[in-house]
C-alpha cells in the first residue's frame, strides 16, 4: 500500500497530465520515474481518476480521455491543462537560492549545466529579485574550503593545525578528507584522522593552518560521518536535562539523541556529552534555566558547580 | 482518498474553465457526486478543499458572480497566472538544479514539486545534503514579499512590525531579513526564527525597492537588542586568539599582549547573548569592564558555583 495522500497525487497529476499529453504520450516506467509514482498507484489513478475527469454536464464531450495500452500512457482532450502550473516567485527564490549556495562551493569558474540553469531561472524574476537572498552557509575562509575541497576531489592529504573545543588543545594532525557539510552556520569537514585512527569532525574555524600533501591517500572504505553522524554513536556518555523556554535553543544548535515535550513549555532533552569542557560552557551558558535530570558520576552539576567556580577564580584578583 | 482526489481535480478542472468567477452552489451542482448531501457538511468540505488548493499555490481568485444582486462571492483560478512561463531546462540543466536542491536544503524535505512541474526527472539524485537550512515556516511568505514587493507584517521583540523586506540572507547559521521597517521609520534587520508571529502580507507592489539594497550584516548576536549599548573589553588567551580573530576580525581587538592574548571591544546590546559568549572560553577569558558587565557575570556564575 503507498503512502501518497491525496494532496501528493493530486501535485503529480498536475504535472503529468500536461507533460503526457505535452509529449503525445509516454510510458508508464518513465512517467512512474520521472514523477515518483508507484507503478500502481499510477495504474488505479488512471483508471479511476484521470479518466474521470471533465466539466459539467460529464457529457462525452466534456470528459478529457486517458488511458493505458501495452505500457504506454496517453491523454487526449485535456486542454484545461494545457501547460504545467508555473513556478510561484518564491519558488524561483528557493531554487536560485539553493543553485548559488552550491556554486559557491563548487570549485571552478565553470558551473556547466547549473550555472546555465541557474541563468534561465534569473530570467525568470525581476532583475532586483535576482540578489534578493544571499546564503553563506557557515563561516570559513574559502581559500581553506576550496583547498579541502579539491584535496577531497583528488584524495590528498592535508595536515592541520586545530584546536579543539573540546579538549581546549591545539594539535597537529594528518588527516584524509572525505566530506564537507555545512551545519547551523559552520562548515565541518569529516576526515580519517591518522593521529586518532579512526574518523573524527573538525570544524573549518578551528582549522589554523593547513598544508596539502602530496601522498594520495587510498579510496576511503566508510562514508564519512555528517555533523548529524558524529555523536550518533553510543561512545559518549549521555546527559538527560530539563530546559526551560529561554534555553530551547540548545536543541537548535547541538545534535542531541531525543527529545520530549514535558508540560507545553519545558523540553527534556538527551545529549551527547563528547568531553566535558563542551558540557561545562553548555551549563555555565543556560545556568539556572536547565535543570541536571541525569548525568553519569562527574557530569552533573557538581561539574557546573565546579566550572563556576574556576572562571570565578579568574575575577577574584 | 480516491474519492478526495477525483473530487479535487474535477474541482480544479472546473475552475480553470470557469470564464467568471463561479458561487459556491453553482460548483456544488457541477460537482453534486463528489461533494456532501448535507449543507453544512458541504460548506466545511468546500473551505477545505479551497485551503488546499491556495496551499498547493493555485491561484485561487474571488469576485462577484455575474448576475448576482446582493453580490456572491464567486471562485476561479486566474489562468494566466496558473499558465505562466516555465523556464525551458534541458534535461542536464534539471539533474544539475535537482542535485543542488537535494545539497543544499531548506527546510526538512526537499520539495520535487517544482521538479515535476519542470517535466519530471528520470535520475534522481542520491546524495546526502552538505548543508541543511533552516526552514522557517515565514520563509516562503517572506520571499514571496520580497519578489512581489508586498509588504510583510509580524510581532518581533513584542513590537508589531510592518516591513518592506528588500533582501533575505542566511548568516551564521540563521536566516536574516533587512528591510524598511515603517513602524521605525528606518532599516532593519531581523532574525527570522525569533519572530512571533506568523507573517502577514500586503498587496503586491506595495512599494518601491531601493535603487541598492544594503547588504545583510553579519553581526554577532550581542550586537542586536534593545539593551543600553556599551562597550566590553574583553581579554583572551592565546590559545582563542586565532578563533577569535576569525570570528571577530582583526578590526575588534584593541591590543595584543606579549603573551599571545588579546584584548577585544566589542559594542553589546544584548548581555545576554555577550555573557553566553564569554563563557564559551571557560576561565580562558575574561571581562575587563565596564564594571556592570564584570558583575553580571559574577553573579551569574555565584549563582552555580
Amino acid at each position: 500500500m503507498s503512502n501518497l495522500t491525496a494532496l501528493d497525487r493530486l501535485r503529480r497529476l498536475l504535472a503529468i497530465i500536461p507533460w503526457v499529453a505535452a509529449e503525445g504520450g509516454m510510458a508508464l516506467d518513465e512517467v512512474t520515474r520521472r514523477f515518483d509514482y508507484p507503478r500502481d498507484d499510477l495504474l488505479e489513478d488512471i483508471w479511476f481518476v484521470v479518466q474521470m475527469i471533465g466539466v459539467a454536464p460529464f457529457g462525452p464531450g466534456d470528459m478529457l480521455e486517458a488511458g493505458v495500452e501495452d505500457d504506454w500512457m496517453h491523454i487526449e482532450y485535456s486542454h484545461w491543462f494545457a501547460r504545467p502550473m508555473m513556478l510561484r516567485p518564491e519558488e524561483v527564490l528557493g531554487l536560485l537560492a539553493a543553485g548559488q549556495s552550491v556554486a559557491e562551493f563548487s570549485i571552478g569558474d565553470d558551473l556547466g549545466p547549473l550555472g546555465r540553469a541557474l541563468t534561465k531561472l534569473s530570467a525568470m524574476v525581476e532583475p532586483e529579485v535576482r540578489d534578493a537572498i544571499d546564503v553563506r552557509l557557515g563561516v570559513a575562509d574559502d581559500e581553506l574550503l576550496e583547498a579541502l575541497q579539491q584535496a577531497r576531489v583528488d584524495r590528498r592529504i592535508v595536515e592541520i593545525d586545530y584546536y579543539s573545543y573540546g579538549r581546549d588543545e591545539l594539535t597537529t594532525r594528518v588527516v584524509e578528507p572525505h566530506a564537507l557539510t555545512a551545519d547551523i552556520g559552520h562548515w565541518y569537514l569529516s576526515a580519517h584522522c591518522r593521529m586518532a585512527g579512526a574518523t573524527r569532525v573538525f570544524r573549518l574555524d578551528r582549522i589554523s593552518r593547513y598544508a596539502v600533501g602530496d601522498e594520495v591517500y587510498p579510496e576511503p572504505t566508510s562514508p564519512g560521518a555528517g555533523p548529524e553522524g558524529f555523536l550518533a554513536d553510543g561512545d559518549y556518555p549521555e546527559v538527560e536535562l530539563l530546559l526551560e523556554p529561554s534555553v530551547r535553543w540548545v536543541v537548535t544548535q547541538y545534535p542531541h539523541r531525543g527529545t520530549e515535550d514535558v508540560d507545553g513549555e519545558h523540553l527534556r532533552v538527551r545529549l551527547a556529552v563528547a568531553s566535558t569542557a563542551w558540557l561545562e560552557r553548555l551549563l555555565l551558558r543556560v545556568g539556572t534555566a536547565a535543570t541536571v535530570l541525569e548525568a553519569p558520576e562527574g557530569l552533573g552539576l557538581d561539574l557546573r558547580s565546579s566550572a563556576a567556580a574556576r572562571v570565578l577564580a579568574r575575577y577574584s584578583g | 482518498m480516491e474519492s478526495k482526489l477525483k473530487r479535487l481535480m474535477n474541482l480544479v478542472t472546473a475552475l480553470l474553465h470557469a470564464e467568471w468567477p463561479k458561487t459556491r452552489d453553482e460548483l456544488r451542482a457541477d460537482l453534486r457526486e463528489y461533494y456532501a448531501e448535507d449543507d453544512e457538511s458541504f460548506r466545511r468540505q468546500f473551505e477545505r478543499d479551497k485551503d488546499e488548493l491556495r496551499a498547493m499555490g493555485i491561484p485561487l481568485i474571488t469576485g462577484s458572480a455575474p448576475d448576482t444582486d446582493p453580490p456572491v462571492t464567486g471562485y476561479r483560478i486566474d489562468r494566466s497566472r496558473y499558465r505562466g512561463d516555465l523556464p525551458d531546462l534541458t534535461p542536464d540543466e534539471l539533474a544539475a538544479l535537482h542535485l543542488a536542491n537535494n545539497l543544499v536544503r531548506l527546510g526538512d524535505t526537499p520539495s520535487d514539486d517544482p521538479f515535476w512541474r519542470l517535466g519530471g526527472q528520470s535520475d534522481k539524485p542520491d546524495v546526502a545534503a552538505v548543508a541543511q537550512l533552516p526552514g522557517e515556516p515565514a520563509l516562503s511568505d517572506l520571499m514571496d514579499a520580497i519578489a512581489e514587493r508586498r509588504t510583510a507584517t509580524f510581532s518581533y521583540h513584542g513590537v508589531e512590525r510592518v516591513l518592506e523586506p528588500h533582501r533575505l540572507a542566511f548568516r551564521n547559521g540563521h536566516w536574516h531579513v533587512k528591510g524598511h521597517d515603517r513602524t521605525r521609520d528606518g532599516e532593519r534587520q531581523f532574525r527570522v526564527d525569533r519572530f512571533q508571529s506568523e507573517v502577514g502580507r500586503g498587496e503586491p507592489g506595495g512599494f518601491e525597492r531601493p535603487q541598492k539594497a544594503s547588504v545583510v550584516e553579519d553581526r554577532p548576536a550581542w550586537r542586536y537588542g534593545d539593551d543600553e549599548p556599551v562597550t566590553a573589553r574583553l581579554a583572551v588567551d592565546a590559545p582563542h586568539v586565532p578563533w577569535v580573530l576569525g570570528h571577530l576580525g582583526e578590526a575588534a581587538v584593541a591590543n595584543h599582549r606579549e603573551d599571545g592574548s588579546v584584548v577585544v571591544e566589542e559594542v553589546v546590546c544584548n548581555r545576554e547573548a555577550f555573557r553566553s559568549f564569554v563563557l564559551t572560553f571557560l576561565e580562558g577569558a575574561e571581562i575587563l569592564g565596564p564594571p556592570e558587565l564584570r558583575d553580571d557575570l559574577i553573579g551569574w556564575l555565584e549563582g552555580m558555583a
